[in-house]
């Protein structure tokens, strides 16, 4: 079951990065913070993805 | 076996649902939203791709180890490069921005130190040849009644130290050379090194009939009062023009004003890019080549105007009205025809009171005129996707042959034009009074509009009349024949 969800995490982290950086580059062209100062969001999201994937994996293995 | 994603057809038929949009209605700014709007396609895609997967791990289907592939990145990278670049071009003028860099560069270090020229006074012939070298800074030349010719300033010189300024100073002395007619003032910052940054700011008084010639890279120009011909060129300058008596040519590279006014012989502006032109009553001939991305004005012309971009071209006999072009639309009254306009971006065509007749070639485009003045000329209109809206005087004797494509055609004249259908989509009106010149306008797509002039503005009688604007036919009480 973790192990299906690991797989399902590395897989939706792809979409979710992409979805990330098109809003970022919307907020930008609608008048907001530029891609330039929003860009380490990017970063962020995709730590936070890996970080999710490695717990979800670690519980398999603690288990 | 592994599942088949159908994000990719699904991006094909998006990509190509909104290029049979811009087919069919191009009159929607669709350059605009794309690149405004371009990120939505990448948070379309991702969710898309994540409602795909999670369906996926739903039915137990083997998922990919990476959500998407590296030549989809590939394609994300691409994606993102040209959005932001039609971003980038559409909304901030990306020539300009880079001019204001370019031209502040060595503005980041140092500070400014004065030197300000005294004023120095040679005398010269009644009509000399002045040679004015400036490499940067602003020229301001006047023609005054002495025989003599006068040069004062002031040198900025951009250093880190001041001592450092006061050698370049000296270094690049303001001289006034003689040699019989010709006057040459030099301001020598060609001799500067390329870290000190200097410009000379002249005001020069020059006897009246001298003939001016002025070169620089950079800095704002400024003539008035002369009646010799006047020869500019610069990289970067604004230009004013005014009360010049004999031919002026300017060539710029960059310009974002050029302004003429009370000019008594030609003018030719040649090879530049700029924003903004400012023609008023010139004698001459006037003729424009080049890319200019602002509003080109011009009034009171009574020679030939010519103007010459890459992306249209416009000749009109005289203009002692006023013609106002833009990147979307010319616009005009009281013109001395025949208008010759040929655009191949998206143009729109507003004229009235033109003599003469007018030839229009337009790409994409709604065309109005409004002769206004008998006897008509022959006019020629063809646009590949517009409306068409022509407004007759009364008794005014012509022949006409209109024809639409794909479209309607709305004879508000009267009984001496009569409308026939055309193909299975479009319509023609034709017929005519008295003979009188050809007027033939063509549409590819669109509608064809032909009326009486009443001589209201044109914008009050839009071609673009819905249904329910029709109580206007029926108030001039004309059978209305639609397709």
């Amino acid at each position: 079951m973790n192990a299906t969800r690991a797989a399902l995490l590395g897989a939706i982290r792809g979409p979710i990065m992409l979805i990330t950086l098109g809003a970022l580059f919307l907020w930008d062209q609608s008048g907001g913070k530029s891609f330039g100062r929003t860009f380490p969001l990017l970063l962020i999201v995709y730590g936070v993805l890996k970080l999710l994937e490695h717990l979800t994996a670690g519980t398999r293995g603690g288990a | 076996m592994k599942p088949q994603s159908v994000i990719g057809p699904l991006l094909l038929i998006g990509l190509g649902a909104v290029l049979l949009a811009n087919t069919l209605r191009p009159e929607l700014p669709w350059l605009e939203l794309c690149a405004s709007y371009w990120p939505a396609l990448l948070i379309l895609w991702g969710a898309l791709r994540l409602l795909e997967l999670l369906v996926w791990n739903w039915k137990k289907r083997p998922l990919p180890t990476h959500g998407l592939s590296g030549g989809e990145w590939a394609v994300v990278i691409l994606i993102c490069l040209v959005g932001s670049g039609l971003h980038a071009a559409t909304r901030y003028r990306p020539w300009d921005r880079f001019s204001v860099l370019i031209g502040k560069r060595a503005d980041w270090f140092g500070h400014t130190h004065e030197f300000p020229l005294p004023e120095q006074r040679r005398p010269s012939p009644q009509a000399p040849h002045i040679v004015i070298e400036n490499l940067r800074g602003a020229v301001r030349v006047a023609g005054g009644g002495a025989a003599q010719i006068s040069v004062s300033g002031v040198k900025r010189i951009r250093a880190l130290e001041a001592a450092a300024a006061a050698a370049a100073n000296e270094q690049s002395p303001l001289e006034i050379a003689t040699n019989d007619d010709v006057i040459v003032v030099r301001t020598n910052l060609d001799r500067l090194p390329a870290n000190h940054r200097a410009a000379c700011d002249l005001e020069l008084t020059i006897p009246r009939a001298a003939a001016l010639e002025v070169r620089g890279r950079e800095g704002d120009l400024e003539v008035r009062g002369l009646e010799g011909t006047v020869q500019l060129s610069s990289d970067s300058a604004e230009v004013r023009l005014e009360d010049i008596g004999g031919r002026v040519t300017v060539r710029l590279r960059r310009s974002s004003l050029i302004r003429a006014v009370n000019l008594r012989n030609s003018l030719e502006i040649l090879g530049g890019r700029g924003r903004d032109l400012h023609i008023e009553n010139v004698a001459g001939a006037v003729r424009v080549e080049g890319e200019y991305f602002g509003e080109q004005r011009f009034a009171g012309l009574a020679g030939t105007l010519s103007v010459d971009s890459a992306r249209a071209s416009l000749r009109v006999e005289q203009v002692p009205g006023h013609l106002e072009l833009d990147l979307g639309k010319l616009e005009g009254a009281n013109l001395g025809g025949p208008v010759r306009f040929r655009s191949v971006r998206a143009c729109d065509v507003e004229l009235e009171a033109f003599s003469h007749g007018a030839e229009i070639r337009l790409d994409r485009g709604d065309v109005r005129l409004r002769p206004a003045i008998t006897p008509l000329g022959a006019l020629q209109v063809r646009t590949d996707a517009g409306d068409i809206e022509l407004a007759l005087p009364e008794n005014a004797a012509f022949q006409l042959r209109a024809r639409t494509a794909r479209g309607s055609a709305e004879n508000l004249f009267g009984p001496a034009i009569k409308h026939e259908p055309e193909g299975t989509r479009g319509a023609l009106l034709q017929g005519g009074s008295g003979g009188g010149p050809l007027l033939a306008m063509e549409t590819s797509r669109g509608r064809i509009v032909v009326l009486k002039d009443t001589g209201q503005p044109l914008s009050s009688s839009k071609v673009n009349r819905r249904p329910d604007k029709e109580p206007r036919q029926e108030e001039i009480g004309l059978p209305v024949q639609r397709h």
